[in-house]
């Protein structure tokens, strides 16, 4: 009886091998049709509607808008008001109101971050080192502000246009932007940031059930003392545990944390595939957190609009060289800037937000480190004079062909994000060559593979053609990671 | 048997060496003084402790991509066209700056820069998922010269390493001990 069980077994076992072989080729290819890559620019710098132009010429669709708490309301609050009206005399909303019109208008979806609360809303003294109004705010006061800001933008207001979009606060998890980080030695950021980011929720959902909230963007890495690592700040936000399976604690989360998307902020010192420490989340370790914010959604954690809450990078960057002489170089930048991209979007993040615009205005006796040379454009007298960088090129039409066993890969996204015919090309004997032709899904998003050998000698390049516009051509020759801090 | 003990101990002994800096490094802190890009920035390892990343503590005189990969990987690099020689002059510029003074080992391959490509994207079964550096020679170089191990961790198979050697010699010393004298 058991010899003929396990001939049974034998014989059933090709079969089952057959069946699993079909169901495999019979599953659509991942894919370039499941999900979309948005992005957006983070710091216009400029009020200038010509500066939201450029960022439209990007290929961005959104527009990262700080508004800036600290500025638009009063500098102490005054005997009697209404902080929840917009309309109250003490709030002076002209560089919002100005950013917000002028994003609208240049075809841009603005996303208004809240942040820098005024002194008399600060619940503490911050070190010195940290930007002002970053201690522990009083959630009361920023629900009225959020409130007073989300009826502004609600459509109706004063001609204004409709904001759908809000962020909560900046990089919590870092004692630049955030504080206290500690008590003694527990962390006691992602509590406070809790209480915060629900009481935010709470008041910009009361205004429109439609608007979404974004929580803050977490900083990439952990430093001891004074940042805490973003994975470790998002398990204990999420009151999560575990590394690798992560699971919720036994604790109810104080019914949970209310945000619709999540958003992360991974400047890398490095390149595309750099991994960063156990608790740091840099470009190579965004699966980990996409891996934590599965199991917190499966865990009814996070409170928010949709089943799969959606992973943001609403700021990252490279500073380049040139302007600044401890940049990337331009080339391995470009190169870079596309295999970001590209990685973001096969980890799972759907819109991801370049830092920034045009390069900070340099000042002399400054240190490069300190100030910004990431821009998409070379920073000119006025944003007329601007120059777009190569990456700018990179980041508007992504395109990324690796050589593998199976032949030659390629992914990329049309620079208008819409669909159409792209032709894959092959550069030899100092032509192009086209190797084949396909179709760019409505997201613009086009992936596949060509059924050659070309560039396993690690020589060549490839290119995209969508619409009479070229892909920056991408080399053969890999470039591997090598460590490389992100401000130059 | 008497030389394996000997291997063994060895072993032993270097791997304990090589593994001192990697865990320092792994418990490095970067000097927040009121930089901000502290905050964002890894400290890269070097022999002489982690340094933190801000390029105005990096004074000296220009270096070579010779004196940090050594003349053959430099001829080799630059053999390979434009790209070749701007990977080699950015590893000169980034470079640690105690790698300056050592030679660089071509043999082996060092852990950090050679990343598989893994399924932990969830992506989906997608046909074609390209390995994102393979195993080129530029690769090797330039994770011999800016002397990165992924960042400071080592995984778990060394220190297992380690401490399997150390029993197994522990092992050995002691039954020599035991054996009687010839």
């Amino acid at each position: 009886m058991r010899l003929r069980r396990h001939a049974a077994m034998r014989r059933g076992l090709p079969a089952l091998l057959v069946l699993g072989a079909l169901l495999s080729l019979s599953m659509p290819p991942a894919s370039a049709g499941a999900r979309a890559l948005v992005t957006g620019v983070t710091n216009i710098g400029d009020d200038d509607p010509l500066a939201f132009e450029h960022t439209r010429a990007t290929g961005a669709r959104f527009v990262r808008i700080p508004l800036r708490w600290g500025e638009v309301a009063p500098r102490r609050m005054p005997p009697a008001w209404h902080p929840d009206d917009p309309a109250d005399p003490s709030y002076d909303w002209g560089s919002s109101d100005t950013a917000v019109v002028n994003a609208i208008q240049a075809g841009l979806t603005p996303v208004l971050q809240v942040d820098g609360a005024p002194s008399w809303a600060d619940g503490c003294q911050a070190p010195s080192f940290a930007r002002t109004g970053t201690c522990n705010p009083d959630p009361v006061a920023l629900g009225a502000f959020a409130t007073a800001a989300a009826r502004r933008y609600n459509g109706s207001f004063g001609g204004l246009p409709r904001v759908r979009l809000w962020q909560g606060l900046n990089e919590p998890n870092l004692s630049l932007f955030f504080n206290p980080q500690y008590d003694g030695d527990k962390p006691v950021s992602p509590d406070l940031y809790r209480t915060l980011i629900n009481s935010f929720y709470a008041a910009v959902k009361s205004v429109d059930p439609s608007n979404l909230v974004i929580a803050a963007g977490l900083g990439p890495i952990a430093v001891p003392q004074y940042t805490i690592g973003p994975m470790r700040f998002a398990r204990l936000l999420l009151c999560m545990e575990g590394h690798n399976h992560p699971r919720p604690t036994r604790d109810d989360c104080g019914g949970g944390v209310h945000f619709d998307i999540f958003a992360i902020q991974p400047y890398t010192t490095g390149g595309p595939t750099h991994e960063g420490g156990v608790n740091d989340v840099e470009l190579g370790d965004l699966p980990k957190l996409e891996t934590l914010l599965r199991a917190a959604d499966r865990a009814g954690r996070i409170k928010g609009e949709f089943k799969r809450t959606p992973l943001w990078i609403t700021e990252f960057s490279w500073d380049s060289k040139p302007p600044d002489p401890g940049g990337l170089p331009m080339k391995i930048e470009t190169r870079w800037t596309a295999e970001a991209l590209y990685r973001a979007w096969r980890a799972g993040v759907s819109h991801f937000f370049w830092y920034s615009l045009h390069d900070d205005r340099y000042e002399p006796g400054a240190s490069f480190s300190e100030t910004l040379q990431s821009g998409l454009y070379f920073r000119g007298a006025t944003v007329a004079d601007d120059q777009p960088k190569e990456i700018l090129y990179a980041f508007r039409f992504p395109f990324v062909s690796y050589p593998t066993n199976r032949g030659l890969f390629f992914w990329g996204r049309t620079p208008s994000s819409k669909p159409g015919k792209v032709a894959i090309q092959l550069w030899k004997g100092r032509h192009w060559h086209k190797a084949v032709t396909v179709h760019a899904n409505k997201a613009g998003l086009f992936s596949g593979s060509a059924a050659n050998q070309y560039g396993r000698n690690k020589h060549g390049a490839v290119r995209a053609v969508y619409a009479g516009q070229r892909s920056v051509a991408f080399s053969m020759m890999p470039v591997p990671d090598f460590a490389h801090p992100p401000f130059g | 048997m008497k030389a394996l003990g000997k291997a063994l101990g060895t072993l032993a002994l270097a791997s304990l060496t090589l593994a001192a800096p990697g865990s320092a490094s792994a418990a490095a802190v970067v000097p927040p003084g009121n930089s901000a890009a502290t905050q964002y920035t890894e400290a890269l390892p070097t022999a002489g402790g982690p340094k933190g990343t801000d390029r105005a503590q990096e004074q000296g005189k220009e270096r070579t991509p010779s004196e940090i990969l050594g003349a053959h990987k430099t001829r080799h690099l630059q053999a390979q066209g434009a790209e070749g020689r701007a990977v080699a002059a950015v590893v000169a510029e980034t470079a640690p700056i105690s790698l300056s003074r050592s030679p660089v080992d071509s043999g082996g391959k060092p852990g950090g820069f050679d990343h598989q490509e893994s399924q932990r994207a969830g992506s989906g079964g997608s046909a074609a998922q390209p390995e994102s550096s393979g195993s080129s020679g530029l690769s090797e170089v330039a994770a011999h010269a800016t002397g990165s191990s992924n960042s400071g961790q080592m995984g778990f198979l060394l220190p297992l390493l380690i401490v399997a050697t150390l029993v197994w010699a522990s092992i050995y010393w002691s039954r020599q001990r035991k054996r009687p004298a010839a």
